[in-house]
C-alpha cells in the first residue's frame, strides 16, 4: 500500500528481474531512494526520485517503470481533460459561495414566542436564510431586535458552519406592571351582592352577613377607631357573596366559515438523539395567514423498544372564508355551546348556586340567555387617599 | 594521551555516534512485524525466506517468510513479513 505522500505526490511502480533485485537495492540504498522492494522485483518510487533513478539505473540492469500514480498520477492522465478541471473550479466557486450564505436559522429558548415570530423579527431586520453572512453584523442585529421586541430578554446569534443558532431568553412578566401595595386600604365591593361570609384579618369590618351591597361598598375599612381617636391600617380579609349575573351568546343564521384551501409541507426534519438534520423547511409560511399543524412520529422496535429516531414534520394549512345558513338546531347548538364556554370561564373560581337558561330566535338571530346565582369573593382592595 | 582517562559512555549514545555500528528495533505489525534497521552499508542476499543486510561491523540476517524491504533515507532499512530469526555476525566472514 503507498504511503501518504507518495499517494499525493504521485509514485510509480515498477519491476526488475529476480536476480537484480539486490542490485537494485543497493543501489537505492547507496543513493537514499525511498522505495519499497520485494524478492520477486516488484518495487514503488515516489515520483519525485523518478529521475535521478532512471539516471542511475539505466546503465546497470534492465527495469520497467509504469504509469505515476496517486493523486498526481491522476493529475497527469487527467491534464488534456479541461471539463474536470473547469468542474473542480466551479465546484470549488461554488462551495466558496455558498459557505458564505446563511443555510438554516435554529432558535432556540422560546417557550411563549413561536418561532415564527422571531423569524419574523429576524426578517424584519434583514437576517434570513440566503443573507450573506458578511452583511450580517451580529451585534447590531441583537441590540435592534433586544430594541424593537420587549418581549424578547435576551437574544444571540451564533454561527456554526452556514446554520445560524439563534438562542432567545424571554422576559419575564411583559405587560404586567406590579403596582406597590397601598401602605392605607379598604376593601370594597367588586359587584352587587348579599354577604354570605365575611373574615377579617385586619381592619373593621364595615358589613354583616346578610347585607345586601352595590359594587364600590366599603366591605371592610382601614380606618380604625380607638381611644386616641381615629388610626389608619391596611385592610385585609375576604368577604364571600351571592350574585347574579346573566350571561348572554348568540348564534347568527348566516355564518362565514373558514375552508381549508391548500396543504403545504413547511418543514421536515429527522432528530437522532438531540441533533436535528433537516430535509425540508419553506420559509414562506406565517401563522397569521395560515395554520400551522406540527406532527412528530416516533419509531419503535417491534412496538417495545422506542429509537432514538424520530420524523418532525409540519404543514401549513391555508384558509378562505365561505358563508353557509345555518339550521336551527345548529344555531341552538352553537349558542349553547358558546354560552357554557362563557359560564365555564367566567365562573370556574366561583361556585355556581344555580343557573336557569332560556332561549329565543330574533331577527336571523338566536340568543340564549342563562341566569347565575354564584358566591364568589368580592372584596377588592382600594388605598385610602390622606391629605 | 598521557593521564587521560578513557571515558565509558553509554551504549545508546556509542550507537548513534560510531559510523560502524548500527541499530534495530523489531516491532509486532499485521504482516508479522516490522524490522527497521539504521546504519545498513548494503543489502547482500534478499530472498523471501531471508534478508542479508551489511554494517561497518557486521552482519544482520533475518529470516523469516514473506519478507520484503524498503529502503529509506539515511541508510535506513525497514523489513516487513513474519521474521523468525534475526541472526548477529561480528565481521566480514
Amino acid at each position: 500500500m503507498a504511503r501518504l505522500d507518495e499517494f499525493v505526490f504521485g509514485y510509480r511502480r515498477g519491476s526488475v528481474e529476480k536476480k537484480h533485485v539486490a542490485k537494485a537495492a543497493n543501489l537505492l540504498l547507496k543513493n537514499e531512494i525511498c522505495s519499497v522492494i520485494t524478492p520477486e522485483g516488484a518495487f514503488r518510487i515516489r515520483e519525485k526520485d523518478r529521475k535521478r533513478f532512471l539516471a542511475l539505473a539505466k546503465p546497470k540492469f534492465r527495469f520497467d517503470l509504469g504509469e505515476p500514480l496517486g493523486v498526481y498520477g491522476f493529475l497527469h492522465r487527467s491534464r488534456r481533460r479541461y471539463g474536470i478541471f473547469a468542474a473542480v473550479i466551479t465546484l470549488l466557486c461554488i462551495c466558496l459561495f455558498t459557505s458564505g450564505l446563511v443555510w438554516d436559522v435554529r432558535i432556540s429558548g422560546n417557550e411563549r414566542l413561536s418561532d415564527y415570530v422571531i423569524e419574523d423579527a429576524l426578517i424584519a431586520n434583514g437576517f434570513e436564510v440566503g443573507t450573506p453572512w458578511r452583511k450580517v453584523d451580529k451585534n447590531a442585529l441583537e441590540a435592534e431586535i433586544l430594541t424593537e421586541r420587549p418581549d424578547i430578554a435576551w437574544i444571540s446569534i451564533n454561527r456554526r458552519g452556514t446554520v445560524a443558532y439563534v438562542e432567545v431568553i424571554e422576559s419575564e412578566n411583559v405587560g404586567i406592571i406590579e403596582q406597590a401595595s397601598p401602605k392605607y386600604s379598604n376593601i370594597v365591593a367588586e359587584r352587587d351582592g348579599v354577604i354570605e361570609e365575611i373574615t377579617v384579618k385586619s381592619g373593621v369590618a364595615a358589613v354583616k352577613v346578610g347585607d345586601v351591597v352595590r359594587k364600590g361598598d366599603i366591605l371592610i375599612s382601614g380606618v380604625v377607631e380607638n381611644e386616641s381617636g381615629v388610626s389608619f391600617c391596611r385592610a385585609e380579609g375576604s368577604v364571600r357573596a351571592q350574585s347574579v349575573l346573566n350571561v348572554t351568546s348568540e348564534a347568527s343564521r348566516k355564518v362565514n366559515e373558514k375552508q381549508p384551501l391548500k396543504r403545504k409541507l413547511a418543514y421536515a426534519r429527522v432528530v437522532i438523539f438531540n441533533f436535528s438534520i433537516n430535509i425540508f423547511k419553506n420559509y414562506g409560511n406565517r401563522e397569521n395567514s395560515c395554520d400551522i399543524i406540527e406532527e412528530i412520529r416516533e419509531f419503535a422496535l417491534f412496538d417495545k423498544y422506542r429509537l432514538p429516531i424520530r420524523l418532525e414534520t409540519a404543514h401549513s394549512i391555508e384558509y378562505g372564508e365561505s358563508s353557509r345558513i345555518r339550521s336551527e338546531d345548529e344555531m341552538i347548538l352553537v349558542a349553547r355551546r358558546e354560552l357554557d364556554g362563557k359560564i365555564y370561564s367566567m365562573f370556574k373560581d366561583a361556585d355556581v348556586i344555580s343557573l336557569s337558561t332560556s332561549g329565543e330566535f330574533g331577527d336571523g338571530i338566536y340568543y340564549l340567555t342563562s341566569r347565575v346565582v354564584y358566591s364568589t369573593d368580592i372584596g377588592k382592595e382600594s388605598a385610602i387617599e390622606i391629605n | 594521551m598521557t593521564g587521560n582517562k578513557k571515558r565509558l559512555l553509554p551504549s545508546a549514545i556509542l550507537t548513534s555516534l560510531s559510523p560502524s555500528s548500527f541499530h534495530i528495533e523489531i516491532k509486532k505489525s499485521s504482516r508479522g512485524a516490522v524490522a527497521v534497521v539504521s546504519g545498513v552499508m548494503s543489502i547482500g542476499n534478499f530472498t523471501e525466506e531471508c534478508v542479508e543486510l551489511l554494517s561497518h561491523s557486521g552482519r544482520l540476517t533475518l529470516v523469516g517468510d514473506s519478507l520484503e524491504i524498503s529502503v529509506l533515507e539515511g541508510r535506513v532499512v525497514e523489513i516487513f513479513g513474519r521474521i523468525t530469526e534475526v541472526r548477529l555476525s561480528y565481521g566480514k566472514t
